[in-house]
């Protein structure tokens, strides 16, 4: 079993996990709050096995539903099945957007928006100092025209760091 | 009607108005110019810019940036033989053929020209279509309208590229997703666990941003590079384009019905309308053999089919609330984010509005089009740009976006959770566009069916007694059979 089934594998298990939780969880309710969550969340289920079964050992029936733009079916499948879904690029990538998250969580918009811009340009594009300050800059100063003047009354987060106050999760 | 035209004209011909146009076809053009973001991503990341603004504005904004990115994305499909956006890729087949002749002004004349009217097109067919949806839309109770989101399910399911049953688990854990947070009809919270913040439930803008816009920007970063190679300069006579769309006008006319029609049926959306009207056109030509090859009557099939879809999305859309496709579904959450309502309740009330969107489109489409014919040049060079430089600048839109809407920061986490899993859908198969859909419509989809079990004090029997339910369940068994259908056919086919 190569990387590509594993991510795929365990994505659809994640779907079927999702949907096996609703269903569990919904039985909790009284009969009808707990109807149509049921109901999609079983059909989602019993869709979702199949799939998760194809994931691992390929059924040629489904690969007959792929639909192509034309809405027939092409007999062909359609999936990339030969494209990673998590490699370390993508998870660098994923790590990056986390720590911008964390930046404004802490310094704010401003700050934590120019920080990310400029990093980014700099690392991933490695793009000059110059170019990327003043692209930095640019980013920073559209933002605070469009929110800080265009939209009067919208405040952007200012971060935990200089005083912003978190709302309860 | 009339009345609500005349609101709508007032609010169009004023300075905001057509400031906003202006803006919104801008926009539009430079969200289509770049392939892979589209109208859906344009729409989700710009909406929360509309916050604050009065909703016939919104509006406008919104309506101007739809109408102008299908022409905006057939610059690069001319140019550089990179489609914009999903619904122009029939352009490629023969836009770029074109342009590698040294006709590639007459192919942007033939899409300016052939998107601007066949956007009119598909608009005239609403406005002519208005009072009857009026009378449709009065007629319609619950039942049928549970029958018809579970159309809307199927239809999108079927016509999203990828397989059937992942379109439908997809649209299935949409559903779902719509499900968490305080139930207006029972009263009690749902899925929320010990969050406070899920309570309102997940947010659409968060999610629709993270799901189209930030999983589209790993997607890009990682590709890396330039958003095309190559650039081709304009050549030709613009004018020699503009009569071929007059010269081949029955081509336009049933490309554009094509386009209209296929807009109307929930979900289905602009690539279907593109593709079909180009294997018409072609199947229906005297010199079939000369697509492909750079044929005027190609360019003319892609761009009306694909700007004529915006009237007829817009027929589910404001009459009834189903999404006609998903930039319809990410419109439909502006219209909430405005307060509004869409449906019948949007169409008898604030018919204003629905005109004040008719007549952001249809201007931007003119609009698009002459600024695209002046700037199609530079326009296409923002294709050439390092996607590495455009990545944080989307990114940046994208958290900016998702925190305006009500400046609470945990939406931008679950912008960015929503980025990650839309990405992961994307690499697996599951067609994103059902995922949103099955969002949008899954808390409408609970009400109206609990609506309906109140009115017949819980006979399931109520979906099946009414005629147009009943009619509206067996489309629904005929959309959910048709690949094992086409199977059948193909089967005897071959034999």
């Amino acid at each position: 079993m190569n990387k590509l089934n594993k991510g795929r594998i365990a994505f659809s298990a994640f779907l079927l996990a999702l949907a096996l939780f609703m269903v569990i969880v919904s039985l909790s309710y009284e009969a009808k709050p707990s109807f149509f969550p049921l109901i999609v969340g079983v059909a989602t289920i019993l869709m979702t096995v199949p799939v998760l079964v194809d994931d691992i050992h390929p059924i040629p029936l489904l690969r007959r539903l792929d639909i192509s733009i034309m809405g027939a079916s092409s007999g062909d499948s359609l999936d990339d099945r030969g494209e990673q879904i998590f490699n370390r690029g993508v998870l660098l990538l994923v790590m990056s957007l986390i720590g911008f998250f964390i930046l404004v969580l802490l310094a704010g918009f401003y700050l934590g928006i120019a920080i990310f811009t400029f990093i980014f340009l700099k690392t991933k594009r490695r793009g000059g100092w110059f170019q990327s300050v003043i692209t930095a800059a640019i980013v920073v100063g559209l933002v605070y025209l469009i929110f800080g003047l265009g939209m009067k009354g919208l405040f952007l987060f200012e971060g935990i760091f200089f005083g912003e106050i978190l709302p309860s999760i | 009607m009339l009345e609500a035209i005349s609101m709508a004209l007032s609010a169009v011909f004023t300075p905001v108005g057509v400031v906003v146009i202006i803006l919104g076809t801008i926009a539009g053009l430079i969200f289509g110019v770049l392939p892979g973001l589209g109208g859906i991503v344009a729409v989700a990341v710009l909406m929360p810019f509309t916050f604050g603004m009065e909703p016939m504005v919104a509006m406008l904004f919104l309506a101007a940036v739809m109408g102008a990115v299908p022409f905006g994305g057939s610059i690069p499909a001319i140019l550089i033989n990179t489609p914009g956006t999903a619904p122009n890729a029939a352009t490629c087949f023969d836009g770029y053929p074109m342009a590698r002749r040294g006709e590639s002004k007459r192919a942007l004349g033939i899409s300016a020209v052939a998107s601007g009217l066949g956007a009119i097109f598909g608009l005239v067919i609403l406005v002519a279509f208005f009072p009857v949806v009026r009378q449709l839309v009065l007629a319609f109770g619950p039942p049928e309208f549970f029958m018809l989101v579970l159309i809307g399910l199927a239809t999108v399911a079927l016509a999203a590229k990828g397989n059937l049953l992942k379109g439908l688990v997809a649209g299935g854990t949409g559903v779902l997703l719509s499900l968490i947070g305080y139930s207006s009809v029972f009263g009690i919270l749902r899925f929320t666990g010990k969050s406070e913040y899920l309570w309102d439930g997940i947010e659409l803008v968060p999610f629709v941003v993270g799901i189209f816009a930030l999983s589209e920007v790993i997607n890009y970063t990682l590709r890396g590079g330039k958003i095309t190679a190559m650039a081709t300069s304009t050549a030709g006579s613009v004018w020699q384009g503009a009569k071929d769309v007059f010269r081949h006008k029955l081509t336009f006319l049933r490309s554009s019905a094509i386009g209209t029609g296929i807009g109307i049926i929930p979900g289905v959306g602009g690539t279907a309308a593109n593709f079909i009207s180009y294997v018409v056109a072609k199947t229906s030509s005297r010199t079939p053999e000369i697509f492909g090859t750079g044929t005027p009557e190609g360019v003319i099939a892609s761009e009306s089919s694909n700007n004529a879809k915006d009237g007829g999305a817009l027929l589910p859309t404001v009459g009834f609330g189903i999404p006609g496709s998903g930039e319809m579904a990410v419109l439909l959450g502006a219209f909430i984010l405005h307060g509004l309502q869409p449906g019948p309740m949007l169409v008898r009330e604030h018919p204003e509005i629905v005109f004040a969107l008719l007549l952001g489109i249809l201007l931007s489409n003119i609009l698009a089009s002459s600024f695209g014919l002046l700037m199609a040049n530079q326009l296409a060079r923002v294709s050439m740009l390092d996607v590495r430089f455009i990545a944080p600048i989307v990114t940046v839109l994208c958290f900016v976006g998702a925190y305006a809407i009500r400046g609470n920061i945990w939406d931008v986490l679950m912008a960015l959770g929503c980025g990650i899993f839309g990405y992961a859908m994307l690499k697996s198969g599951f067609p994103i566009v059902c995922l949103v859909i099955g969002f949008v419509l899954g808390v409408l989809a609970e009400r109206a069916f609990h609506q309906s079990l109140m009115m017949s004090y819980g006979s399931y029997m109520i979906f099946f007694s009414r005629p147009a339910s009943l009619l509206l369940f067996i489309v629904l068994i005929v959309v959910l059979f048709f690949p094992f259908i086409n199977m059948i056919v193909k089967r005897r086919k071959s034999e």
